[in-house]
């Protein structure tokens, strides 16, 4: 069952309802320096609708690899992801983006807004590419969500880091996606602003937003989340496969 | 919905990114264009000025004392010194052949004088000459009260750049004679307008040449007998005939080898301009790799981001194509008179000729520069791993 478009919140309870994102057995290696480094050995997951989890786990522990995969930026080497119950790890580029376009919201480490662009057009930039965005929010109502439509004409230099990292979030949930990932949305903010964001998320994903996935290696911020997942070496250490 | 960036937007907010590289890659495409334009310019409004000239000489044919009929055909058509003279017995000669229809006297000379010290170009004429050139109608005063009147008629630009009316008096002439402005000519469009006419016999008397005559125009009874009367000008003593349409293809073998060295410096231009434009839409799209990561991550498609940067470089093309159209029509006066210093033979009349269709294909051409040297930048653009220029932003 899909989460409605209008993104209040599904009638049956989050456990009800088919994982919105799916890992079974995810492999994912790359060669380096002639060496062959496997990121993400065999990882299973699976992420239910109106779930706030937390990915943590120190540098280099595959937490970004992970996320790539599961936001169909990057292709497995083994094993299968399910995205609203469809198979994506073979699809075509085309139907990989559709998926990004439709389905994802992805927040960045240093927010990665458009220098060039102001606050208001960043937020509004999934919706410039495709067609067809049918219960998107409109950008401003997105803006306002993190509490910045007083900023909307300001470009990325005017805002604080914290106020940059909640444009990137209505960004990434400006187009209404069944699942959020952030990669380190706090790891350049300090803890006060860093409590805001993972708040942020969490009512987000608490009055019907997506479900969500963010990685940190902050553990006090991790606590915030309905679930931690550890990571090391490319493996759960704790808190992997279903909830 | 408010805020959504239009991709026009998003090009041209990045086209205020790098100011100076943007206006460096505009400029070699205006550059380009420029040539382009000017090349095709000129070489349009030189035929059309030299095809004007020609048709209104009046005659077809020009017969001058024996040397370099090209440069004695020259002289004539742009007005100038032509030290070389037949007798005026060999004027009655052409006129009592079967196959001359008119036939006038042209005696020229050219000398300093005016308030500026400009040459002042003098032709005298003999009635005949109206009848060759109808066009050629009084604006004010009158016609030459006869054939040794110590009167000028002034072209219409003559008269202007003299600053002489009627009655005036202008001295001439290696014994400073005074003559008296009879008359001033409409504007012709041609080399007449900056001539000053006297009667035949005074202008012989004036420069010491009774009974020589620099040439003589010829306007046949029909083209198809120009072979015959050419022959039997080729066996009188001391004389030679060129036909205008003669001098036109030589002068135009000059302009079309010289127009092909200026196609090919603007073919050479071009390709530098291109390649300064890749290599700079190059290094925009290398710089923007995260960004382009970012879009991909956002959900724009490979050829979303082909055609967003295949629009950039259009937009650039647009840019230095209208810049250089602009350009050469803001400076088109300073190719035309730099152009009449380097060439033997500039005739009367604008030089440079914008008309709409070469201004479109060199327009068209700037653009499809642009967009073929932004092809490979939009290439790299759109085959960014998300992943990668995320992580490492290359």
């Amino acid at each position: 069952m899909e989460r409605n478009p209008g993104g209040t919140p599904a009638v049956a309870p989050p456990a009800a309802l088919p994982p919105v994102a799916e890992a079974v057995g995810l492999r994912k290696s790359y060669t380096q320096s002639a060496e062959t480094v496997e990121a993400v050995r065999g990882i299973d997951l699976a992420l239910a609708a109106g779930e706030f989890a937390a990915l943590v786990g120190a540098s280099g522990s595959g937490k970004t690899t992970l996320l790539n995969l599961l936001g169909c930026l990057d292709r497995p080497t083994g094993g299968v992801i399910r995205i609203m119950g469809r198979e994506v790890q073979s699809l075509p580029e085309k139907d990989l983006t559709e998926i990004r376009r439709r389905r994802i919201g992805f927040v960045f480490q240093d927010a990665s807004l458009i220098p060039t662009l102001t606050a208001l057009e960043n937020v509004g930039l999934p919706l410039a590419f495709g067609r067809g965005h049918e219960g998107a929010r409109d950008p401003i109502e997105a803006l306002d969500a993190v509490g910045l439509a007083d900023k909307a004409r300001r470009h990325p230099n005017e805002l604080s880091g914290g106020e940059r990292q909640r444009v990137a979030i209505a960004r990434a949930i400006v187009h209404r996606p069944a699942l959020l990932l952030a990669d380190e949305p706090t790891g350049n903010l300090d803890q006060e602003n860093g409590l805001k964001i993972f708040s942020l998320v969490r009512a987000l994903v608490a009055t019907g937003g997506p479900a969500a996935l963010v990685a940190t290696h902050n553990q006090e911020l991790a606590a915030l989340a309905d679930r931690r997942l550890f990571m090391r070496d490319g493996r759960f250490i704790a808190g992997g496969g279903d909830r | 919905m408010r805020g959504i960036p239009s991709h026009v937007r998003l090009v041209s907010a990045d086209l205020g990114r790098r100011p100076l590289r943007t206006a460096l890659a505009v400029l070699g495409v205006a550059l380009s264009t420029a040539l382009l334009l000017g090349t095709l310019g000129l070489h349009a409004g030189y035929i059309r000025s030299l095809d004007s000239t020609i048709d209104r000489m009046g005659f077809q044919v020009l017969v001058t004392a024996k040397g370099c009929p090209y440069e004695a055909a020259s002289l004539v058509m742009r007005g100038g010194n032509v030290p070389m003279y037949i007798d005026e017995t060999t004027f009655d000669t052409i006129l009592s052949d079967p196959d001359v229809a008119e036939a006038t006297r042209i005696f020229m000379q050219g000398m300093p004088g005016g308030s500026m010290n400009r040459v002042m170009v003098f032709l005298g004429v003999d009635d005949q000459f109206r009848r060759l050139k109808p066009w050629m109608t009084l604006q004010r005063g009158e016609w030459y009260t006869g054939p040794e009147a110590p009167e000028a008629i002034l072209g219409y630009n003559a008269a202007v750049t003299l600053g002489l009316n009627l009655g005036d008096r202008l001295p001439v002439g290696p014994a400073h004679r005074d003559l008296t402005v009879r008359g001033v000519f409409d504007r012709s469009g041609t080399q007449d307008d900056g001539m000053i006419f006297l009667p035949l016999r005074f202008a012989q008397e004036l420069f010491d040449r009774q009974g020589k005559l620099t040439g003589a125009g010829v306007r046949l009874k029909s083209l198809d007998r120009v072979d015959g009367f050419l022959k039997r000008m080729f066996e009188l003593p001391s004389v030679q005939a060129l036909t205008l349409t003669q001098f036109r293809s030589t002068v135009m073998e000059f302009v079309g080898t010289s127009r092909l060295l200026l196609l090919l410096s603007a073919l050479v231009a071009a390709v530098i301009g291109g390649l300064g434009f890749l290599n700079a839409m190059t290094m925009s799209v290398a710089e923007r790799f995260r960004e382009f990561g970012l879009m991909k991550a956002v959900g724009a498609s490979p050829a979303s981001l082909f055609g967003l940067t295949l629009l950039q470089t259009g937009c650039l093309g647009l840019l230095g194509g209208l810049s250089g159209i602009a350009g050469i029509a803001a400076g088109g006066w300073a190719i035309e008179a730099l152009v009449r210093r380097l060439v033997p033979f500039a005739p009367s009349g604008p030089l440079l000729d914008l008309q709409p269709s070469i201004v479109a294909v060199s327009f068209l051409g700037s653009v499809l520069l642009a967009v073929a040297a932004g092809f490979y930048p939009a290439a790299r653009a759109a085959l960014v791993s998300p992943a990668r220029a995320l992580r490492h932003g290359a």
